[in-house]
């Protein structure tokens, strides 16, 4: 056997695990030096541990639906098993498919898929999705299909704007039915990891369309356009749907629509000592919240714990909840005042507050406040209130748990709804949430803690922050022992894309 | 339970959507990690990716089971989007843009550079001066982490030839380190 042979044969079975280099020495004593100096390179050959960003991988899977939706090379190729095919849906796609390709033709098709609203060919394109709805199955390719919809009306409106012509709001009124349904398809599937792949998805889709909204408005000041204002809105709620209800599917099953306004005004934050819990009530820092829903495990009494969720008719879904087993006895509640309630509460995102001082007139609806105080024999007594108007209130929001720091790049990555999202926060302001200004070096030591970035925009495909503000749950600077996962223990099967 | 890949693969050359939305999912880091190996630069590499799926979506008709994994059919189309890329343009990693203190020194000799700490970056450069098949097989053996059996079945080749192509290949790596 030629000596090159043996020396690969060497190192395959070292590399197998077959034979140990000693073995290969012992016999062929001639080839030590080799294998030393081959096997040395061969540890040094390592992968880059890079990873795609969440932007990115969504941005080539708008582009895999383009491609999809273009004709196909074969005319044998279909969406559905045939087992699949339901009397009704065979007549539709068979009659839909016939109409289509006879009136138009699969050159027309084609040319349809950059119509805009107005033109000829948007009908086609109109009947096109319509009829790919009909035949598409599974509740997850539905709802892929339905955010890919979605995308399509905001560039679409986008376009417009940015060729000087009138919005269409009919069509882009049509984002609004697409987010809804395809959250109705997602609370009638029974797949876990599919749903909280689509709530991942659509969590990415619905803040870059609200990124895009709003820089469209910005630089093209349309500010008073209602139906831009809408879709603005509506993809804000979507977003905001998605997280919570990819950290709380008791959240999806209530079917949440992104026409309820009352969601955005219904974002709470509490942070406080769990004093109880009876059934689904508990006592976080004197705040009693009723019909408590909590994916994961329910933390131990005692504990401080920052929870953040959203209220839907009288009922209270945590989407985010840190642990800490530091004692600290004041109680904080931060959200949209919403005026008193008949009984003598107050409303502070969409949590009743009972408010032991006569302060309260000072508060207007609307208002962001936060409340702080200590509890008192069960009950929150108020020691301070503060206004939190701030400048980036309405602007697209990011929230989640900071996963990495690149001090050289001025990036972080935030994993939110099972997606890490880079974020450069070169000229963001940044603090913690005890209001001390922080640089982005102090950012490697608090890894781990939920942050939350507003102010957001994107330019050349990065996503630039404003505002940056971490958590410390334990309320001192540093980030010992601040916070842990007890409150989202899902987390992982949706980010495992393997 | 998530479907096999097998499964995946045979719905997706049936044209159906989601099956290959799976496998998408599934496999873009990998691919986008094998790419990044080769053109070290995140914009070209997405790039690189992007048009792998759509390429791989338009041509999955054509795939036929080996027995090799999927993405080494991935990383095939791939090399070719790769081969056309650098046509275009010269690499952009070059030796010369490697610190100077961390380059294995030029007169050690095989020994030598067992004991030598050898510099990732430095090695990967190397790596991207292999030709064809030298190439390709230590990248699927050690970036990609594929078994030889794999890496035959992928490359048609018998697995004795896949072992001798890596021999070879770090035959090779060790003359440029040296060299350089």
């Amino acid at each position: 056997m030629k000596r090159q042979e043996i020396l690969a044969g060497c190192l395959a079975d070292i590399q197998n695990g077959k034979r140990t280099l000693e073995d290969c020495i012992s016999r062929h004593p001639d080839l030590e030096k080799d294998l030393h100096s081959l096997l040395k390179i061969a540890t040094a050959l390592e992968p880059d541990t890079v990873s795609p960003s969440a932007d990115f991988k969504q941005r080539t899977l708008h582009r895999l639906f383009e491609e999809m939706q273009a004709p196909a090379p074969r005319l044998s190729h279909r969406w559905l098993s045939w087992r699949e095919l339901t009397p009704v849906r065979v007549v539709a796609s068979v009659l839909a498919g016939v109409l289509i390709l006879g009136v138009v033709g699969g050159t027309t098709l084609y040319a349809s898929r950059n119509s805009l609203p107005g033109d000829t060919l948007y009908s086609v394109k109109t009947t096109v999705e319509n009829f790919q709805l009909a035949v598409t199955s599974g509740t997850e390719a539905r709802a892929d299909l339905r955010i890919t919809l979605v995308r399509r009306r905001i560039d679409e409106a986008v376009q417009q704007v940015k060729k000087n012509r009138n919005i269409d709001a009919q069509a882009l009124q049509t984002v609004e039915k697409q987010l809804d349904n395809t959250l109705k398809e997602l609370k009638n599937s029974h797949d876990t990891k599919s749903t909280n792949d689509v709530l991942s998805r659509l969590s990415v889709a619905t803040l870059n369309q609200e990124l895009e909204l709003e820089q469209v408005i910005a630089d093209f000041q349309q500010e008073d356009q209602p139906a831009l204002k809408q879709a603005l809105g509506v993809t804000r709620r979507g977003n905001l749907i998605a997280q919570v209800a990819y950290a709380n599917h008791d959240f999806l099953e209530r079917q949440p629509s992104v026409s309820d306004q009352t969601l955005e005004e219904h974002q709470f934050k509490i942070n406080g000592t769990l004093l109880s819990i009876s059934g689904r009530t508990w006592n976080v820092g004197g705040v009693i919240i009723q019909n408590v829903y909590l994916s994961g495990n329910v933390p131990a009494i005692g504990n401080h714990v920052n929870l953040e969720g959203v209220v839907k008719d009288d009922e209270v879904f945590i989407s985010q909840i840190a642990v800490s087993q530091i004692s600290n006895q004041s109680t904080t509640v931060e959200g949209q005042f919403g005026g008193n309630n008949q009984n003598g509460t107050s409303s502070v995102g969409g949590i009743s507050v009972e408010i032991s001082d006569d302060n309260i007139a000072q508060l207007q609806p609307g208002d962001e406040v936060q409340l702080k105080g200590d509890h008192d024999d069960g009950k929150l007594n108020v020691t301070n209130k503060e206004n939190k108007q701030d400048e980036n209130k309405d602007t697209a929001k990011l929230s989640g748990v900071l996963t990495g720091v690149d001090v050289k790049l001025s990036m972080i990555t935030i994993e939110s709804a099972g997606r890490q999202i880079s974020v450069n926060v070169g000229e963001a302001q940044i603090e913690s949430d005890n209001k001390r200004n922080l640089n982005l070096s102090d950012l490697n030591h608090l890894v781990g803690n939920h942050s939350v970035l507003t102010g957001l925009y994107k330019k050349d495909g990065l996503m630039y922050a404003h505002f940056m503000r971490v958590e410390i749950a334990d309320g001192s600077d540093g980030a010992s022992g601040s916070s842990d996962e007890a409150g989202n223990p899902d987390q992982s099967s949706a980010s495992d894309e393997d | 339970v998530p479907e096999s890949e097998h499964d995946l693969v045979q719905q997706a050359i049936k044209r159906d959507r989601a099956a290959f939305t799976a496998l998408y999912e599934r496999h873009v880091d990998q691919v986008y990690r094998h790419i990044y190996y080769r053109v070290f630069n995140q914009i070209e590499a997405e790039d690189i990716t992007q048009d792998t799926f759509v390429k791989a979506w338009k041509a999955i008709d054509n795939y036929k089971n080996t027995g090799a994994p999927f993405a080494a059919w991935l990383f095939i189309i791939s090399r070719n989007l790769i081969a056309d890329h650098y046509k275009k343009k010269p690499k952009h990693l070059n030796i010369d843009e490697v610190p100077e203190e961390k380059l294995v020194d030029p007169d050690s000799d095989p020994e030598g550079m067992a004991e030598a700490n050898l510099n990732k970056e430095l090695v990967k450069n190397a790596v991207l001066k292999l030709k064809g098949d030298k190439q390709q097989v230590i990248i699927m053996r050690f970036i990609d982490g594929f078994s030889y059996e794999e890496i035959a079945r992928a490359l048609n080749k018998n697995e004795g030839a896949v072992r001798m192509i890596q021999c070879r290949g770090l035959i090779e790596l060790r003359q440029l380190l040296k060299r350089e």
